[in-house]
């Protein structure tokens, strides 16, 4: 299947939550979208309707492993991991995304 | 994803439709909790609540989506296949010829089929150096009768 390197806003969900996974221990969906809330100061906001599709996408590419387990309140919930392949998207990811940046920030300078 | 795990996953949806419920439901009420904590009214979890709606349906049409784009790539798969098996005509023409020759040898190995039973009893009498097998001898006759011919 092809990747979704195309598809710009999906493409940077995918990112934030690779992201976040990278420089964590296995979170759980809540967590992740919180963590992002935080880094953002609440200017990002997380779907839960986009969140949890893309966690499962991002699982059957092999770019997360999960697990279930039990969060700290005791529920039961399953914590995504980040694999080998899910980092090398991860680097290749932020590269379009800088790429892309300075791009848009050289028309804008233009005009 | 592979096209086969699409497929079964479409298939296994219940059990997958369960999960994703178990899921939702943790992260509603890690909403809840955190409103409860933080001495909200909870309005966040309501909010996520309707947000999630009918995420199972959501997840179904996902899936839906995967499946059939899975089936608009074998259909691409095929076309691109046919295209390129039209521009390379000797390399098909021979894979073709190489195809038919395994199938014509490999059959009368393991089927008592009716065309090859009729091949033995009618053809074979008639033309004894076709290119012929008996179904419980896989032995090709043109070699042998031509030997005997020629000898």
């Amino acid at each position: 299947m092809p990747k979704h390197q195309n598809d710009r806003l999906q493409g940077t969900l995918d990112m934030l939550i690779l992201k976040v996974l990278a420089g964590s221990t296995p979170s759980h969906g809540y967590a992740i979208a919180q963590r992002i809330h935080g880094l953002t100061a609440d200017r990002l906001r997380i779907e839960e309707g986009s969140l949890y599709p893309a966690l499962h996408r991002m699982t059957n590419d092999k770019w997360l492993k999960s697990e279930w387990g039990v969060t700290e309140t005791n529920r039961k919930a399953r914590f995504y991991k980040i694999t080998p392949l899910g980092l090398r998207e991860l680097e290749e990811e932020q590269n379009r995304w800088r790429e892309l940046g300075r791009a848009v920030a050289q028309v804008l300078k233009l005009a | 994803m592979s096209f086969l795990t699409k497929l079964w996953n479409s298939l296994s949806s219940s059990k997958l439709h369960a999960e994703i419920q178990q899921e939702i439901e943790t992260h509603l009420a890690l909403l809840e909790e955190e409103a409860r904590t933080r001495g909200l009214d909870g309005r966040d979890a309501q909010d996520a609540r309707q947000r999630f709606g009918n995420l199972g349906k959501h997840f179904e049409n996902i899936r839906d989506t995967n499946l059939s784009t899975g089936l608009d790539d074998l259909a691409h798969d095929v076309r691109f296949a046919l295209r390129q098996m039209g521009r390379n005509r000797g390399f098909t023409g021979v894979a073709l010829l190489v195809i038919a020759l395994g199938i014509a040898t490999g059959l009368p190995l393991d089927s008592q089929s009716a065309i090859w039973n009729g091949c033995s009893e009618r053809i074979r009498p008639e033309f004894p150096g076709s290119l012929c097998m008996a179904a419980h001898q896989p032995v090709i006759l043109l070699s042998r009768h031509g030997q005997s011919e020629n000898g």
